[in-house]
């Protein structure tokens, strides 16, 4: 009797307890490499280092105040937000453009359509380090595809005026694609009757667009957008390959200038303190981010 | 379907003009997807030219010589490829596999069990899609190196080993199945465990393949973190070794090489999507969150 209730206890316990056991492992890697290095960074960015070395003395916001007295972290600051705002604008711009002109190429199954949903596609197929050497062969001064295309003989990558321009266009190439399937997943999933009412009403064309897709896509628009600007300013890798946040810093984003804080000049006290920044910023849009999803799912009820 | 409602006046002019408009239409898009993949054709053509013919008329596209198999051969003269091969496999796949593993029992609780927080929770795990492992390489690199798997396989996929893609694909497919059914299976006695195995795994397949392929794309594809971690030879994935090569050779203008070490890397990926195009465009669609 007494082990009968015993275990009847035990097996309450587990039901309640178990969810808790699947999501655990899982939990455990995501707190360790995720949610601890948060904390860690901030923590360490009040000390100062010697090199990677532990330890080293508190000296408060000692390494703020250096980070901003620095002129080149606000050129960093400012490179960060034109290269996160113009990669944005274009690669989700350009990505919602197609996927509406190919949208409604779906929606009516022309042909060709498996064409060039995959030729939009495929760059964002690429890996990272091939798309720098592309980008790098097609600015080529001399015998680039190019300036032979253009007719003129700029020096891209190792000119401080187009640095950054070469590497957005290549971000924005490689992104591109992705958005555009987003857009074209949020496009397939608006009703055809919508459309058909439209047309059976006598709605042209350009104002369909306005009143129906638009603001049937604006939770898609956002989403693609939020993640569009966080995946930028987290992508470091053509920066990396093809101008070494250089020249004259005209590429020195973020996540850069942080590398080359404490693996080149072994300043990791500053560049935990610009880890730190960077991660609130972050923070900001994992809020938004939430805020978004909630209002999403009231939408959609 | 939709021309023979109403507008019977001026139906058949308008015909003819939408199905002109649907043809520019094509034109025009197909004409962009070839603008988007000139990149990849100039890197094709470049890899199939002898390393002088470069240097000639940059539009000049076609090349003279074929000589893809010596510029092969003096790729892997200049780095391991093939080694870097096995690491690739083993990272990719050995992430797949593990991120599944953790993510199946993690996503069915999240989607058919009910318990206390589990809604914050979820959102709590969603985090991991904005803030990915490159934005927090610097203290990340500290704890790897503490724990000695610098210049690991391990080290360069321990950050990944949560995966909020997992979690979140699987989550839904989960959530589709109906309700009567999980009952049933819990009248019939069956553990949750059990029925996670059994019933929910092979019912979410579809799911499974998905993030598989999402997850072989990116870790293929990404640079900087592996970069960071792969120090040596032991470690490096084959995006690292490309990145490094052409580190080291931008100066030499080694233009035929590089670009013939960049079609050693994407290759794969790129074949594996000429076969299975519709199963990677949908991969990729699920992932906008709904």
């Amino acid at each position: 009797m007494t082990r009968k209730t015993g275990e009847f206890r035990f097996r309450r316990v587990f039901t309640i307890v178990s969810p808790y056991l699947y999501i655990l492992p899982g939990f455990f890697f995501l707190a360790f490499f995720t949610f601890y290095p948060i904390i860690f960074s901030g923590y360490s960015s009040l000390f100062s280092w010697l090199g990677a070395a532990t330890g080293g003395k508190y000296v408060g916001l000692e390494n703020y105040k250096y980070l901003f007295s620095d002129p080149n972290f606000a050129k960093s600051l400012l490179v960060t937000v034109r290269y996160v705002i113009i990669t944005g604008v274009g690669s989700v711009g350009l990505g919602f453009l197609l996927a509406v002109l190919s949208g409604e190429a779906v929606k009516k199954r022309l042909r060709g359509q498996g064409f060039f949903n995959s030729g939009f596609f495929f760059p964002y197929l690429v890996p990272w380090a091939a798309t720098a050497m592309i980008w790098l062969w097609l600015f080529h001064p001399l015998h680039g595809f190019v300036n032979a295309l253009l007719g003129t003989d700029i020096d891209w990558v190792r000119s401080s005026n187009t640095a950054l321009s070469a590497v957005i266009i290549g971000m924005i190439w490689k992104m591109t694609g992705y958005y555009f399937i987003l857009f074209l997943a949020g496009i397939q999933q608006i009703p055809m009757d919508y459309y058909e009412a439209a047309e059976i009403d006598g709605i042209r064309r350009h104002q369909r667009l306005i009143h129906i897709t638009i603001p049937l896509l604006t939770p898609t628009i956002f989403f693609v957008g939020l993640i569009a600007i966080v995946s930028t300013l987290e992508a470091v890798d053509l920066v990396y390959i093809m101008t070494q946040g250089g020249p004259a810093r005209a590429t020195n984003v973020l996540i850069y200038f942080i590398y080359e804080r404490a693996f080149e000049y072994r300043f990791w006290g500053e560049a935990f303190a610009a880890s730190t920044i960077l991660l609130i910023a972050l923070l900001v849009f994992v809020v938004i981010y939430f805020l978004l999803l909630e209002r999403k799912v009231h939408y959609e009820r | 379907m939709k021309d023979d409602r109403g507008q019977g006046s001026h139906c058949g002019r308008s015909k003819r003009v939408r199905r002109l408009l649907g043809v520019t239409k094509v034109l025009v898009l197909t004409l962009l997807a070839i603008v988007f993949l000139i990149p990849i054709i100039w890197m094709g053509l470049t890899s199939l030219k002898a390393p002088n013919e470069v240097f000639e008329n940059p539009l000049g596209l076609l090349p003279r010589s074929f000589s893809f198999i010596e510029n092969v051969k003096e790729v892997l003269t200049r780095a391991p490829f093939g080694h870097y091969y096995v690491n690739t496999v083993i990272i990719t796949g050995g992430l797949a596999i593990i991120q599944l593993s953790l993510s199946i029992p993690a996503a069915y609780a999240f989607g058919c069990l009910q318990f206390k927080g589990r809604d914050v929770l979820f959102l709590i795990f969603l985090t991991r899609f904005l803030i990915v492992p490159a934005a927090v390489f610097l203290p990340n690199y500290l704890t790897v190196s503490r724990l000695h798997l610098v210049d690991t396989r391990l080290g360069v996929m321990l950050p990944y080993f949560a995966s909020a893609m997992a979690v979140f694909l699987l989550r839904q497919a989960f959530r589709q199945i109906p309700r009567e059914l999980i009952d049933a299976a819990k009248v019939d006695g069956a553990s949750n465990l059990r029925f996670l195995w059994c019933i929910g795994v092979p019912l979410i397949k579809p799911a499974i393949f998905a993030f598989v392929i999402i997850s072989l794309v990116y870790h293929w594809n990404e640079f900087f973190w592996p970069f960071l971690v792969g120090q040596t030879v032991h470690a490096r994935t084959l995006s690292v070794g490309l990145g490094r090569l052409g580190l080291q050779s931008q100066s030499g203008a080694e233009w035929v090489l590089t670009m013939t070490a960049s079609i050693i890397v994407s290759l794969p990926i790129m074949v594996a999507f000429v076969f299975f195009q519709r199963q990677f465009v949908r991969s990729f669609m699920r992932t906008g969150l709904k």
